[in-house]
């Protein structure tokens, strides 16, 4: 199949016209969930979704069109379906910058330990299973539970003009627990939630199933006559859960370069000092120190290769993210963050696992030198950033931080400032390192699996709470 | 090209008891802009299938949008379903009569230059408001829908749809300021109605990101908060999920046990209506055939009632109340169909009992269901004093909880705003904790 698509995709390009670039890109995913609720199996589904996304440029403009019938007479309607697209607007724009291009050719597949095609449904349902039973009984005052875990098996082949002629296999996997817990009038709802790429072993590399139960319980529990914080602007001590929503939401959007060509607050702000010189930022597509990362991207949904990229290098802006058009556009090498979700979306600039390097600080250091103060972990029920950097998070777990100690348990924590302040502020930073947000999705107009985190930092930002 | 009727014999023969087809096709034409510009034109169809097979209480899903694989998918769900639990309150609803929703299609074919021209006079229209105005993003899109479920208990409707649809979003840019981000957006299912409101939307997008350049925080003090009908999403979001006859069974709902209880102000009270004609939020019935029909929730504060799938409905004892949700992709959840509060006042009379407070264009932060908590930053905001805009502000929150919220509503306008998650009104809630620096 893999190779009768790359030459079938190849005998498209050559009849295309010569006007700018095509893209060709078959991708097929197939995914299964499973979902238990107080004890009782709810959802054991699975989905196959599959198809063949093709653009087309002519004069700056993409054309696309997709179709999900992979016969050649459906995909030579959907390329010329592209090119006629791309036409009808190609007068519309004021100039076309060239693409900046880094091909990949050949077969890619990314690293699965106990493949979950190795896995019977009987025993993925088990660990579901297992994982509730545990979240249930821990505590009395848990009055409901939910244990889901799902798979997403990704078979691309991208094939465009300008080289690139890959086959690329990539799973995505996750596992959550969700709980609340009810004291009379009081709900409190707990989390935790694992996300990786591979298999089963990458999956729960950070976390068992059963400690993830018993984290989400606590987390419930610990909030049940809490007391919520007096509104103000404190010193705080970020989990490198924390670290990664303000590195890909509040700083890693502003950087991406359609947004910077939109009017971010970056732009043409390359070579200032804009956070700590304790700071140094990093979208990378295949971590080092975590090859199992939710976000990690063998070749770009462009057929590029993707490029680990410093975006703040000791608290200077050193760079954007880009695609083929923004790298011609600014003059600087692509470094390959073009994503598409599925077959019918069509690749955007999206982040892929987005941290913050470690630092020289312990933890305890952190803690034992705050008089007042908090520690957070974990995003609450949401979170926004907008292109000026300012952002608000809820928190899903606080404690107080009193006279150098971690002392009770806080509920209703919200955070919000603007990230570059918040970042010129981190006094210290970490010696660990943790990417454990990989179960979420990022959303700019598609979904796409990402990661991010770092170590633990200190800085100052304000707390919402009641007057 | 098989039927859905042969791939509900199909299930049959492969063991299950029952079985659902549900079937969703799109055909989709849309221009997309970015940083000010055209960034691609598209145009494309999709059609999903979702199979849902019982064997006894057991129940399975599968769903494909590749033609050549229906009858593995139907297999899939059979196998799915014999390795699942068994459980009482699985099963098909039985057929009823669904009376059609008029209005829900426009005969016009939009073509695909007419979709370009509109979407750049919506993007010119807002550039050419200010020069300081940059779109981020914007889209133009027009789609035919249909649907189509069919069961072995009898159900067999369809129902086609159109929508245009457009959103404009991004920032202001002065010298050393850069506005919040905001967006405008329109939703409609005939192309002239919805495309005679482009200019008011984008002077509506370019004013709001003009007017929010200088702004500045307010002091800390407890007012109102004028909601705009952005804003108020937040309430029957809230609503949909306390409501959610699932969340009350599995105890994550704080609305359990107050059935005819007052839990919002007087001044508080929305239906769910599908039954509208000509509106995006219609139809005829739900996710598993069953007729979705116009019903009060909260009355005057009191609440009214659940909303039930079968799955629901049966654990309670009674039938579903047709507000199964979600596309042929997923197995069915539970959904508001097209939420409306009822209003009280005129938009000029919710500005005049403001003595002191914020309007809230955008609200981006926490509302949980669950503690009850809704805590966030105002966007696009304004500080008002005796009914008046005074200033833009920023680094601004306000908190307070589901109770403050429902209860502190004390106006509803007439005057509403088409969103995506219904036709909405400005909402004005009193009491509210407003969060300066």
């Amino acid at each position: 199949m893999d190779q009768y698509l790359k030459e079938l995709f190849e005998e498209m390009i050559g009849v295309a016209p010569r006007t700018g670039a095509v893209q060709i890109r078959y991708h097929r995913r197939q995914m299964r969930n499973v979902r238990i609720e107080n004890g009782v199996l709810k959802t054991v589904s699975s989905s196959l979704v599959a198809g063949a996304g093709i653009r087309v440029r002519n004069g700056g403009i993409w054309g696309f069109s997709c179709t999900s019938k992979i016969s050649k007479d459906s995909l030579f309607q959907a390329l010329k379906d592209a090119t006629d697209a791309a036409h009808s607007g190609s007068t519309l724009k004021a100039s076309s910058a060239n693409l900046v291009v880094f091909p990949v050719r050949g077969t890619l597949s990314v690293r699965e330990t106990t493949p979950v095609n190795t896995v019977s449904l009987e025993e993925k349902i088990n660990l579901v299973r297992q994982a509730d039973s545990i979240a249930r009984n821990l505590n009395p005052k848990i009055v409901s539970s939910a244990v889901s875990y799902l798979e997403m098996m990704d078979d691309k082949i991208i094939v465009t003009s300008y080289g690139s002629s890959v086959s690329v296999h990539d799973v995505k996997i996750e596992f959550r627990v969700n709980v609340v817990a009810a004291d009379g009038n009081e709900m409190e709802y707990g989390t935790a939630s694992v996300g990786a790429t591979g298999g089963l072993g990458e999956l729960f590399r950070q976390m068992k199933p059963d400690e993830m139960s018993e984290h989400a319980v606590k987390s419930a529990i610990d909030k049940l006559g809490a007391e919520m914080p007096s509104a103000g602007i404190y010193t705080v001590v970020l989990h490198p859960s924390l670290v990664g929503i303000l590195a890909h939401e509040a700083i890693g959007h502003t950087v991406e370069a359609d947004m910077v060509l939109s009017g971010s607050v970056v732009r043409g702000r390359i070579g200032e000092k804009l956070a700590s010189d304790k700071i140094t930022l990093v979208d990378d597509p295949l971590p080092s120190r975590d090859y199992a990362a939710a976000g990690v991207l063998l070749v770009d949904d462009e057929g590029n290769k993707p490029e680990k990229t410093t975006i703040i290098d000791c608290g200077v802006l050193k760079s954007y993210l880009h695609d083929a058009e923004t790298a011609g556009i600014f003059g600087v090498h692509n470094t390959g963050n073009a994503r598409a979700y599925t077959y019918e979306d069509e690749p955007l600039i999206r982040m892929r696992n987005t941290y913050v390097e470690p630092g020289k600080d312990s933890l305890e250091e952190m803690i034992s030198s705050t008089r007042e103060g908090f520690y957070l972990e974990g995003l609450g029920m949401s979170g926004q950033a907008d292109a000026n950097a300012e952002f608000m998070f809820g928190i899903q777990q606080a404690w107080k931080i009193e006279n150098g100690r971690r002392t009770k348990p806080m509920k209703g924590v919200t955070i919000s400032g603007q990230a570059f302040e918040v970042l010129s502020s981190a006094d210290m930073v970490g010696t660990d390192f943790l990417l454990p947000t990989g179960a979420g999705y990022c959303g700019k107009h598609q979904p796409a699996k990402v990661d991010g985190g770092g170590p633990h930092i200190r800085c100052r930002m304000k707390i919402g709470g009641a007057l | 090209m098989i039927t859905a009727h042969q791939l509900v014999e199909r299930a049959l023969s492969s063991g299950a008891r029952d079985a659902e087809i549900c079937r969703d096709s799109i055909i989709r034409k849309e221009v997309f802009f970015e940083k000010n510009e055209i960034k691609s034109i598209r145009a494309d169809e999709r059609t999903d299938w979702g199979v849902r097979a019982f064997i006894g209480g057991r129940a399975g899903f599968a769903s494909t949008n590749d033609v050549s694989m229906l009858e593995e998918t139907v297999d899939e769900a059979a196998r799915i379903a014999r390795a699942s639990d068994d459980d009482p309150f699985n099963g098909l609803p039985a057929s009823e009569r669904v009376y059609p929703v008029s209005g829900l299609v426009d005969e016009k074919e939009v073509s695909l230059s007419e979709i370009v021209s509109a979407g750049i006079k919506l993007v010119e229209t807002a550039k050419k408001y200010d020069a300081r105005i940059s779109v981020d993003s914007a889209a133009f899109s027009w789609e035919k829908y249909e649907v189509e479920i069919v069961s072995s208990q009898g159900i067999a409707c369809r129902q086609q749809r159109t929508m245009t649809s457009y959103f404009i979003m991004g920032v202001a840019v002065s010298a050393n300021d850069v506005s919040s981000f905001d967006y405008s957006e329109n939703i409609g299912i005939r192309w002239d109605q919805t495309t005679e409101n482009i200019e008011k939307d984008a002077i509506r997008f370019a004013k709001a990101v003009k007017d929010s350049l200088g702004a500045r925080p307010v002091p800390a003090f407890t007012g109102f908060a004028l909601l705009s009908p952005e804003t108020s999403v937040m309430i029957p979001s809230l609503i949909n999920f306390l409501v959610n006859a699932r969340n009350v069974q599995e105890r994550r709902s704080r609305f359990a046990g107050k059935l005819g209880q007052k839990i919002a102000s007087e001044m508080f009270t929305l239906i769910d209506d599908p039954e509208e004609p000509e509106t995006v939020w219609s139809r005829a019935f739900d996710r598993e055939g069953v007729p979705a029909r116009k019903m009060p929730i909260i009355t005057g504060g009191v609440l009214d009632t659940f909303i039930y799938d079968t799955y629901a409905g049966r654990k309670h004892g009674r039938k579903s109340t047709g507000h199964a949700s979600g596309s042929a992709a997923s197995a069915p959840s539970i959904s508001l169909h097209a939420p409306k509060l009822m209003p009280t006042h005129h938009l000029s009379e919710l500005w005049k009992m403001v003595e002191r407070g914020v309007y809230i264009r955008r609200f981006s932060g926490n509302a949980d269901p669950v503690s009850g908590i809704i805590s966030g930053l105002v966007k696009g905001g304004r500080y008002i004093e005796d009914g008046s805009a005074i200033f833009p502000v920023t680094d601004t929150m306000i908190h307070l909880n589901l109770d403050s919220l429902f209860n502190g509503i004390c106006a509803v306008s007439y005057e509403k705003e088409p969103t995506f998650a219904g036709c909405l009104p400005y909402v004005l809630v009193q009491n509210v904790d407003i969060l300066g620096k």
